[in-house]
Formats: C-alpha cells, sequence, structure tokens
C-alpha cells in the first residue's frame, strides 16, 4: 500500500471510530468528486444537488456501514465515487415501483445512457453502422419499457443493479444483431457456410430452403458448435487473466485495441499481446485435436 | 475439409488485428457470447460460487492496488459471470469521465454538509470542557473539605489539651540533680581585683596569707579548692560572678 493510501485508510478509520473533525476531513477529500458523479449520473444540476444530499446521508447512515469495508487498496476518491454510483443505482431501482415507473425511466435514461451507447458501439462499430446503432438504441430502449419495465423489475438482487441491467441490454442487442445482419448468402467469405447457416434459422418459416442451403446450412450449425466447444474447453485450461481476454474480446464485432484491453484487465500493454499470442495459439492447437472439429470436418 | 474457416474465425476475434475482420464478425462473436453463457448458466453467474467483485474490490482493482493473487481471483470472477464483466466496464468508463470532467461541489452543499456534522463535532468539546470543570469543582470541594476537617481537628485538639490534662502527656521535667556541694565558702571579692590581661583571663589563684609556723593566729578558711572534675564549679570562685544556685 503507498504511504498515500496509507493516509486515506486513516482518514476513513477515524471517521468510522467518530473521532472530532473526522467527518469534516473526510468531506474536504470526497466533496467534489461525489458531485461530479452525481451530475454525471443525474444529468442536471437540480438532480445532482439532491443526488448529493442523499449520497452523503447513505455514507453516515448506520455508523458509517459502507466505509467500513474500505482498506485502502485504491484511492478514497476512487472508492467514494463507485459508492456513489451505488447509492444511486439502488436509488433508481428503487424507482421503478408500480405507478412510479416514468419518473423512473427519466434516471434511468440519465444514469445508463453512455452505457448503452459504449455497449451498442463494441458490438456494432464502423462508421458505416451509425444507423443500426440508432435503430439498436431505439430497440433496447422499447424492449426494456415494454410491459411496465419488466425486464428491469426482473432483477432479484443477484449481483450488482448495474451489471444486471448492462448484461439485460447487451443480450437484447445480441438478439437484435440476430435478426438484422443480412445474410451473405453469396458472398465467398470464410464465414459462409456459418452465416448460411444462421440465416436458414430465420428464414425457415417464409422460404424453404434449397439442397444446396439446407447442407449449407447443417455445416454452419456443426461448426459453429465445433467453435463453441473448442472455446469452452481451450477455457478450462486458459489462466483467469486468459479466460477475461476471451470474454474481453467476445464482448466486441471486432478485435479491441489492446490499450483498452489492458486497461480493463489492469494489465500492461505488452502483457495483452503476449496473452493474444498464447490464446490464438491454444486455440489453434485445439481446433486440430478436438473430437467436435473432427466430427464437423468428417461431417463435409 | 480443414479447419481453415474456424481458424481464420478465431485470428479474426482474438488474434488482435493480425487478420483483416470480415463481414458478419460480429454476428459470430455475438452468437459465440450466447452458446458460452448458455452452457454456463443463467448468464448472471452463480452468486453463491462466483460472487462479484465488492466495492471496494472492484475500486481497488481498476486503481491497480490488488496484488497478483488477488488480480487473478478478479479475473476470474470477470471471466465466469458477464454482468461482472459488464459492471466492471462501466465502472472504469465512469471513474474515467469522473477525472475528465471532475468540477468542484457547490459551497453551500458543502457548508451544509459540514454544518449537519457539526453538532456531533462540536458537541463533543463541550462536554468535555464541562467535564473539566466538573472534576476541578469536585477536587476544590474536596480540598475544602480536608482543610476543614484538619482545622477542625487542631481546634479539638488544643481545646482538649487545656480542659483534660489526663488526657494531655505532661511534658516531661528535666532531669533534678542534688545541689552541688559547697565547696567553699563566698569571699568577698578583692578589692583590687586581679589585673587581666585583654583575652586572657588569667586570675591568680585566691592565696591565703601563710601564717608563719609557731603562730597562733586563727589561719582563716581554706584557700577555695579546685572543683573535682564532674561537680559544678562553684562559680562564685570567679571574681566578679554570684553564685547561683540551679
Amino acid at each position: 500500500m503507498t504511504h498515500l493510501r496509507d493516509q486515506d485508510l486513516a482518514v476513513v478509520r477515524a471517521v468510522i471510530e467518530a473521532k472530532p473533525q473526522a467527518w469534516d476531513r473526510l468531506i474536504g477529500r470526497v466533496a467534489d468528486t461525489v458531485w461530479t458523479a452525481c451530475r454525471l449520473l443525474t444529468g442536471d444540476e437540480v438532480q445532482a444537488r439532491a443526488a448529493f444530499a442523499e449520497v452523503m446521508e447513505a455514507l453516515r447512515a448506520d455508523g458509517f456501514r459502507r466505509l467500513r469495508p474500505y482498506d485502502g487498496s485504491s484511492r478514497i476518491e476512487t472508492f467514494v465515487a463507485l459508492l456513489t454510483r451505488d447509492v444511486l443505482a439502488e436509488r433508481l431501482m428503487r424507482l421503478f415501483q408500480p405507478g412510479n415507473g416514468d419518473r423512473g425511466w427519466a434516471a434511468f435514461e440519465r444514469f445508463f445512457s453512455s452505457d448503452i451507447d459504449r455497449v451498442i458501439a463494441r458490438r456494432l462499430s464502423g462508421a458505416d453502422r451509425e444507423e443500426a446503432r440508432r435503430d439498436a438504441r431505439q430497440e433496447i430502449c422499447l424492449a426494456l419499457i415494454a410491459d411496465d419495465y419488466r425486464r428491469l423489475r426482473a432483477y432479484r438482487g443477484v449481483g450488482s443493479f448495474t451489471g444486471f441491467v448492462l448484461h439485460t441490454i447487451d443480450r437484447l442487442l445480441i438478439d437484435i444483431i440476430r435478426r438484422t445482419v443480412p445474410r451473405r448468402r453469396g458472398a465467398e467469405t470464410t464465414c459462409r457456410p456459418i452465416m448460411v447457416a444462421l440465416a436458414e434459422h430465420e428464414d425457415i418459416a417464409t422460404e424453404l430452403p434449397n439442397p444446396e442451403q439446407s447442407l449449407l446450412a447443417d455445416e454452419g450449425e456443426r461448426a459453429l458448435t465445433a467453435a463453441t466447444e473448442v472455446l469452452r474447453q481451450a477455457a478450462e485450461t486458459l489462466s483467469e487473466a486468459e479466460q477475461l481476454y476471451l470474454r474481453v474480446a467476445l464482448g466486441g464485432g471486432e478485435a479491441i485495441p489492446a490499450r483498452e484491453v489492458a486497461r480493463l484487465m489492469q494489465r500492461p500493454v505488452e502483457d495483452v499481446y503476449k496473452l493474444k499470442q498464447r490464446v490464438t495459439a491454444r486455440l489453434r492447437e485445439m481446433l486440430e485435436h478436438h473430437p467436435a472439429v473432427k466430427l464437423w470436418r468428417a461431417s463435409v | 475439409m480443414t479447419t481453415g474457416p474456424l481458424h481464420s474465425l478465431f485470428e479474426r476475434l482474438f488474434g488482435g488485428g493480425s487478420v483483416a475482420p470480415e463481414d458478419g464478425d460480429h454476428r459470430l462473436a455475438a452468437e459465440l457470447a450466447v452458446r458460452l453463457d448458455e452452457g454456463r448458466g443463467d448468464g448472471h453467474g452463480d452468486a453463491a460460487a462466483n460472487p462479484e467483485p465488492t466495492t471496494a474490490q472492484l475500486a481497488g482493482y481498476l486503481d491497480g492496488g490488488l496484488d497478483e493473487a488477488a488480480q487473478r481471483d478478479i479475473h476470474a470472477r470477470l471471466a465466469s459471470a458477464p454482468a461482472a464483466l459488464h459492471d466492471a466496464a462501466s465502472a472504469d468508463a465512469f471513474l474515467a469521465a469522473v477525472e475528465a470532467t471532475r468540477q468542484s461541489a457547490p459551497a453551500d452543499l458543502v457548508a451544509a454538509e459540514l454544518a449537519r456534522s457539526l453538532p456531533a463535532s462540536a458537541t463533543r468539546p463541550a462536554a468535555f470542557r464541562s467535564f473539566r470543570l466538573a472534576w476541578m469543582w469536585s477536587g476544590a470541594i474536596i480540598a475544602v473539605a480536608i482543610a476543614a476537617i484538619v482545622t477542625l481537628f487542631v481546634w479539638w485538639n488544643s481545646n482538649m489539651t487545656a480542659s483534660t490534662p489526663i488526657a494531655i502527656q505532661p511534658i516531661p521535667a528535666l532531669p533534678t540533680e542534688p545541689p552541688p556541694p559547697v565547696l567553699a565558702q563566698p569571699q568577698a571579692p578583692a578589692a583590687n581585683p586581679p589585673a587581666t590581661i585583654a583575652g586572657k583571663d588569667e586570675t591568680k589563684p585566691h592565696v591565703r596569707a601563710m601564717v608563719p609556723a609557731g603562730s597562733e593566729e586563727v589561719v582563716p578558711g581554706g584557700a577555695p579548692l579546685r572543683p573535682k572534675p564532674g561537680m559544678v564549679p562553684d562559680i562564685e570562685t570567679v571574681p566578679g560572678t554570684t553564685k547561683k544556685a540551679f
């Protein structure tokens, strides 16, 4: 722990022990951070002022219960910023009570606006997909509002509300991508068999596939199954960091820049390049020997 | 059929840009992500087996303050729970935004918060002051009480000494000695006391006149004898002094 974080820990401990002037010292350290966080998450000054007071009260509540887990492994500003986010997310969750949904939705949009844009931009990247991104955003919002915010009220307290919402948004986006990505039946791409397989699942109700398309569809489905099995088994042999890299990479439509991966994984950029090399080498090796791949190869 | 298509797909998704992306890769990546999640469970992770990082853990992780073992633990949790990974990515972006748009809190809000906390911090010193005062006053009262008790005792003691001799130990008298034997009658000092030399007290012994032998003259009283050791000297023998009796 650095000397500065030792000081941060001493400040927090003094607050928890209710020493004189300790709370005032803490306010002096984190007031700007809390205010900035409230402005970002509420969108306007009036709401931010109310949020600020609520956050401060939450920090004091129950003998500074929320501050007690602080262990000095982060700066006090970082910890309190994330606490502010937690408090305002809980406040948002309470707004989605029956009959109060509209007020909750306005706050929801302000809270999650940047996150929704970020998730969509990751999966639908590229300048040529700007319209697709706008359409996807609108469709996601409609899906969340549907049935009196049924999807948001499905939260049962497992994990964070923020994580739950973002995962729900990502799943809705994947459904949109499955429905809207144009089929590439004639394209000479390495993905052709797989893409045909995906397209076939959508067209089965309206158009009977021809024999070639069926063949390609079956081939594509087996390819996808093989790929999934290889990834699943490979993940069991990879380190924690390599597994995380795999999940991060599957969160986007194209390779994520190494510096973004490095930031999210809290590793140097050089380590991320090595991670990529190890993961692809491992997958290549498994492709040669995995039974599902052999089965797929034998079927064509 | 070679593994070419899958190999190429993996290179594009995980190889970090070494192979040019293809149209449709984003759909394949999404498809694979969903299938992996379906194999794992409900996609939110098993809270009991792989709980999401706590806020303190997430803050330590994103601030780079965790050791190797703790970081591996967080990596495992984020890899196994998509919701946790989304939350971490959101938190990371949020912290970056806070850092980039930092602004000062309104002075009135801060003042109001300090004022709300003031009674708790202000009453403590006042209570402490009143405790000190109480302690000082009680000490003073005790001191006065002790002084009063001592004074009372002394007064009582003095009263008891005057009225009840039995009660009072008599002051022991100095041991009395029998009067010293008279060694010589006191004699009138000589009319002309012997001359004394300054600083010296020379006194010639009183010499009796010698009576020639054969004389029938009554020999007057003998010359005063020098006192024996231990006996009180007859100070009368010293010219100019008077005999005093003890």
